[in-house]
């Protein structure tokens, strides 16, 4: 055990000189991984208002590959685009300039290859739990028998059995997120784009949800990208941890983290390498949060 | 969930207990109707008060059976509902349609929200001589006039609501690859259906408004024609035989509404409440 910490120990002070990472994760495609996300050059604009010519930026040539079953983690100030980044990969917003590949095809809109998870968990508030996870089978005009079975599958497997037809009022915030998780699983696509979607449930909850979601990725072997603004949130759950700049949001830096999985907030907070990791995550993003403050 | 909802409170303490359970109780509003009848019966007859100014029930019950055996309760009744049906199924087919396509068009909602709530806030009696002026004393008048006075309220609740739609919901749907029509019916419809049904409500009570003025106004058909010829004649018990009637027509819709209304919003917190 120690001797296997040690190795990672080396292989992240390794891996921490800034200018071979920056080449290497968040340029092109490095040779034997396979990227399934390339995302390249991306600049978003938002009007400020209706009709009016002002424009916020944010994004600014903004560019990050993802490989294959890789889960990374998303680490920026608020309001530094991070949420903007997973809209233009779902391809619900389009950018002014870049390009988002996915497989190497371009995304020019939704598809049931990904699937969002929300911030503010997004549940219809008529449907009850069953019929909420359906949802997006419904909206992909799958309802056959197999649906029904992904339905119960990963009702099951989110741990809500037994709540199938409560409504979402009536559940907690950490269930209620459970439900946007496995509505977002029964369409089984291959990448998982999650939105903050911790942010709202209190902290005990939060601990436990980043334990099952690490349990269920290792499972599933999705592809995720995770966006948060929480620093121990972002090591925690990902392999690779990348730091956005104030708004015009870009990818300031990239991390790899190699400590051993699966990992728990418990366990960790006391290792050495997680303090120095994480003491170097914020130096990055303190830096970043003052400059949000400034300007 | 709904048993526990209409569970009684759990009560007073102490010699309350038992008085608290039977009040909570279904008969309470009978008892006190009852008691109204009889109070009201008595204080008439103990006061001699003159018939033209307060009749007694008892007085206004036999009536009651002298009108409707002449046949001149039910037809008119029929006649006067009818055209409230007709006039608000139309106000609500184009009040929704007008309503979510205003609501969600901000340019039309900007350019025509002074002028509804400019119709909204006329008073209804001022228009209906226009509209007999324009269509006569008929059945099409009084639709026409029903439908006038409900479209707006109809629109107005309905543009609020799709007005009210979380945008969240709706980027949820297009992010599963939902179409407008999915959006449509999916999001939007279930999300409007408790504004409906309380545009339902709202437009059910201006509408028997506006049948019972264009009929009480032309005296031709309908119950308020009945009411106007009573009145013409200060013949007091009939007018009271006819207003009773009318305020048990009128309570019976409401609660059927109001039913319908809790039914489509039980989603929603305050339907508990």
């Amino acid at each position: 055990m120690t001797e296997q910490m040690e190795r990672h120990t080396e292989k992240s002070a390794d891996s921490f000189g800034d200018q071979r990472l920056q080449e290497s994760s968040l340029g092109g495609v490095n040779g034997k991984d396979h990227a399934l996300i390339q995302v390249h050059g991306l600049t978003v604009e938002y009007e400020r208002a209706l009709g009016k010519n002002e424009h916020i930026v944010a994004l600014k040539n903004f560019s990050l590959d993802v490989r294959e079953g890789e889960f990374v983690t998303v680490l920026g100030p608020s309001g530094c685009g991070k949420s903007t980044l997973l809209n233009v990969i779902s391809g619900l917003v389009f950018p002014k300039e870049g390009d988002v590949r996915v497989d190497g095809k371009p995304v020019t809109g939704p598809s049931p290859k990904w699937a969002m998870v929300f911030q503010d968990y997004g549940l219809m508030p008529w449907r009850t739990v069953e019929k909420n996870v359906r949802f997006g089978l419904e909206m992909q005009k799958k309802l056959d028998e197999e649906a029904e079975e992904r339905v119960r599958h990963y009702i099951r497997m989110v741990g809500l059995e037994g709540f199938e037809d409560a409504y979402p009022r009536e559940l907690s915030g950490g269930m209620r997120q459970r439900v946007g998780l496995a509505r977002a699983l029964a369409i089984e696509p291959e990448i998982l784009l999650m939105d903050e979607p911790f942010a709202a449930v209190d902290l005990i909850t939060r601990e436990l949800m980043q334990d099952e979601i690490s349990r269920i990725i290792a499972k599933t072997g999705k592809t995720v990208i995770f966006v948060t603004h929480s620093v121990d949130e972002a090591i925690i759950l990902g392999d690779r941890l990348v730091v956005v700049s104030a708004r015009p949001g870009r990818a300031k830096c990239a991390i790899e983290i190699d400590l051993p999985k699966p990992r728990s907030e418990h366990s960790l907070r006391s290792s050495p390498e997680y303090v120095s990791l994480r003491d170097r995550v914020w130096s990055e993003l303190s830096a970043e949060v003052q400059l949000g403050r400034g300007g | 969930m709904d048993s526990a909802a209409v569970q009684p409170p759990a009560g007073l303490p102490g010699p309350f207990a038992a008085w608290s359970r039977t009040a909570a109780g279904p008969w309470t509003s009978v008892v006190s109707l009852i008691v109204f009848i009889v109070v009201w019966e008595l204080a008439v007859r103990i006061f001699d008060i003159h018939e033209l100014l307060l009749p007694a029930p008892s007085v206004v019950g036999l009536e009651l059976i002298e009108v409707s055996q002449k046949g001149l309760l039910w037809g008119p009744m029929a006649e006067t509902l009818s055209a409230l049906a007709v006039g608000l199924v139309a106000s609500l087919i184009v009040g929704v349609g007008l309503g979510v396509l205003i609501g969600s068009t901000a340019f039309l909602d900007l350019l025509s929200t002074p002028y509804l709530w400019a119709l909204r806030s006329t008073p209804r009696i001022a228009i209906a001589p226009l509209v007999m002026i324009w269509l006569g004393f008929g059945f099409e008048a009084k639709v026409w006039m029903v439908f006038l006075s409900a479209m707006v309220v109809v629109m107005l609740i309905v543009q609020e609501g799709v007005k009210t739609v979380d945008e969240t919901l709706v980027r949820v749907a297009r992010s599963f690859g939902a179409r407008r029509l999915d959006i449509m019916v999916h999001v939007i419809t279930p999300y409007i259906l408790p504004f409906i049904a309380s545009a339902i409500r709202n437009g059910l009570s201006m509408g028997m408004v506006a049948v019972l003025v264009v009929e009480m106004f032309s005296a031709v058909g309908g119950i308020g024609a009945q009411v106007r010829r009573a009145n013409d004649s200060y013949d007091s018990p009939r007018m009271f035989a006819f207003i009773l009637v009318l305020i048990v027509v009128s309570l019976t819709l409401i609660a059927l509404s109001r039913r319908l209304e809790t039914s489509v919003s039980r989603w929603r917190e305050e339907a508990y409440v």
